[in-house]
């Protein structure tokens, strides 16, 4: 069985636990297994019915901590959840708490750990996954020898499946948590999906450099995701010129991005930028500097002074919408 | 007096030729640096010396390349340096570096561990939390802004999740994850770097872990390592601003398809 889990965030469950469904259903058409969902938080029949006709069968772990669970907490559930289920795999997206949810898991169950996939394929049975290393500089082809693994997805690798036809049963699953499980104690909560977004998700990125001169500048920036309905990042320069906030800054040592279209603006592209943006599918540069090493990584540049594309980039975008 | 224990690793710099190996199994670089990551790790573990008084004990476990990382947090401030080093190191998974590491940090005192939140060349950020799963402590990722009580137990911890930023708390002992915003390391000292020439790293291995090779066999094969296929196509439409902004945007439609 393929296992996919999910936690609720705020209204419901990230968009990347629909692709961790596209992931499963991957494996699980080719194994012919079916997929599970497992699903933690509190109030969780909401998700349960969204989410009822993309998986075989759903289960909810619903919690009843106040501060929510935390990762010792929600481990110890899905460990005494899954020890006597069939697991043929263990798909966990690789955002939020996942991050740390999958290798804490594979410590718990001794079952190996694959994270970051962007790609997976079975051939004669055997599961192959691809996963980029060093920001995208090279990628690494892994396999599974028919042992149970745990597989986290990056965002935006995996495509929501399509509906099946019938809706999955959904089963409440009995936990028996203490509060000394949960090991660290959440004093006031992050937020929600709906309230706050991790550019991680982002389907389009404007992101700023040093070449935006200040912080009033970033409004330019604005203008221009809203105009195509994305979120603005920026460069390590930026974020250390205190602009705009560390957990906007794409690179090395902040964010790496896969969104569909990237538009790198006044970025002139240090490597340990391009490693955080590598991955995208599309990328833009605007940038007055046409040596500037950032065009070597774009689909399309334009080369001339931002504070007078951005502006028009804008008025195109609108009248040709 | 607070122990503290900061397991490193090396990574490729960014910034320098990252090539496959003949063997087509691992990287070669032409330059590797200590991970950025664990450089706020180190930094944040000499804050909480230079505050409280505290021994700083920077661990390593790899092939080889230990000593220079390692001299590396030596020369910032922390005290010891510790290799673990063994040939068998080279295919370890990330969970099975977290079993030697946790192996060998299970023989020391310790009140915190801090890791960087992953190595910037796998992204994973397994190895801290599987340490925090094998040593059966608490885990803390992504911390932006700590504060130890060292005389109640206990350390409150702003960390990042979703873009958000959460306050959490928890008992010591416990593993931290270092992210970016967490402090700004400082270049090693010349007296740093004279102690760091001097101090002696210390050498372990599987063996004198009482570790047996098969406690560490893994599941997972690589096959390969390959260069990503995909090229940008490098269109740069020339003209004015108002004609390549045209061309830009009929790309973005057309092409793209976001508009």
């Amino acid at each position: 069985m393929i296992w996919v889990i999910a936690e609720k965030r705020g209204e419901s469950v990230s968009p990347v636990a629909y692709q961790a469904l596209g992931a499963g259903a991957i494996l699980s058409e080719a194994l012919d297994t079916g997929t599970n969902l497992v699903i933690f938080g509190a109030g969780l029949e909401g998700p349960a019915q969204t989410l009822a006709k993309k998986a075989d069968r759903i289960y909810l772990l619903e919690h009843r901590f106040p501060g929510g669970y935390t990762d010792g907490g929600f481990v110890k559930a899905l460990k005494d959840f899954l020890k006597d289920k069939d697991v043929t795999a263990i798909i966990i997206p690789a955002a939020s708490s996942g991050k740390d949810l999958a290798p804490l898991l594979s410590v718990s169950l001794g079952i190996s750990y694959i994270a970051n996939a962007n790609r997976l394929e079975v051939k004669d049975k055997t599961v192959f996954i691809d996963r980029p290393l060093c920001g995208g500089r090279v990628m690494e082809r892994l396999s599974l020898s028919g042992r149970p693994a745990i597989i986290s997805i990056m965002p935006r690798a995996f495509k929501e499946p399509p509906d099946k036809t019938k809706p999955a049963d959904v089963f409440k699953a009995e936990l028996t948590l203490k509060e000394d499980d949960l090991m660290v104690r959440v004093k006031e909560a992050g937020g929600t999906i709906s309230e706050v977004k991790d550019i991680v998700g982002a389907d389009i990125i404007v992101s700023g450099g040093r070449g935006l001169n200040g912080k009033e500048n970033f409004r330019l920036l604005d203008t221009l995701a809203s105009a195509l309905g994305g979120m603005v990042a920026a460069s390590r320069g930026a974020v250390d010129s205190g602009w705009i906030e560390q957990g906007r800054q794409v690179g090395q040592t902040g964010k790496t991005v896969s969104p569909k279209l990237y538009i790198a603006c006044g970025i002139s592209g240090a490597p340990q930028h391009i490693a955080g943006m590598r991955t995208s599918e599309f990328v833009m540069a605007i940038n007055k500097d046409p040596n500037a090493p950032i065009f070597k990584e774009a689909d399309i540049g334009i080369t001339g002074d931002l504070f007078k594309v951005i502006p028009e980039l804008v008025k195109e975008i609108k009248r040709v919408r | 007096m607070v122990n503290i224990i900061v397991p490193i690793k090396r990574v490729p710099d960014a910034a320098s030729r990252i090539e496959i190996e003949s063997s087509g199994l691992r990287v070669r670089a032409d330059s590797w640096i200590l991970n950025p990551y664990d450089e706020f790790a180190v930094e944040e573990a000499i804050r909480i010396k230079e505050r409280f008084g505290a021994k700083v004990t920077a661990i390593n476990a790899g092939f080889e390349g230990g000593e220079e990382v390692l001299k590396k947090a030596i020369a910032m401030g922390a005290d010891r340096a510790v290799f673990i080093k063994d040939p068998l190191f080279k295919t370890l998974s990330g969970i099975n570096i977290a079993r030697v590491l946790s192996e060998a940090i299970k023989k020391m005192p310790f009140d915190i561990i801090f890791c960087g939140k992953h190595g910037t060349d796998g992204e994973a950020g397994a190895t801290g939390a599987a340490v925090s799963a094998f040593l059966n402590i608490a885990l803390v990722s992504s911390v932006k802004k700590l504060t130890i009580l060292p005389g109640e137990r206990r350390a409150e911890a702003v960390r990042e999740i979703d873009g958000a930023n959460e306050v959490v708390e928890c008992g010591l002992p416990a593993l931290f994850t270092a992210a970016r915003g967490l402090n700004l390391p400082r270049y090693p000292s010349l007296q740093g770097i004279m102690r760091a020439k001097k101090e002696e790293v210390k050498y372990l291995d599987i063996n004198s872990l009482g570790m047996d090779p098969e406690d560490l066999s893994e599941t997972i094969k690589v096959e390969k390592l390959y260069y990503p296929l995909r090229s940008r196509r490098n269109i740069m439409p020339g003209g004015d601003i108002k004609e390549q902004v045209e061309k830009a945007v009929k790309f973005l439609k057309e092409e793209v398809k976001v508009i």
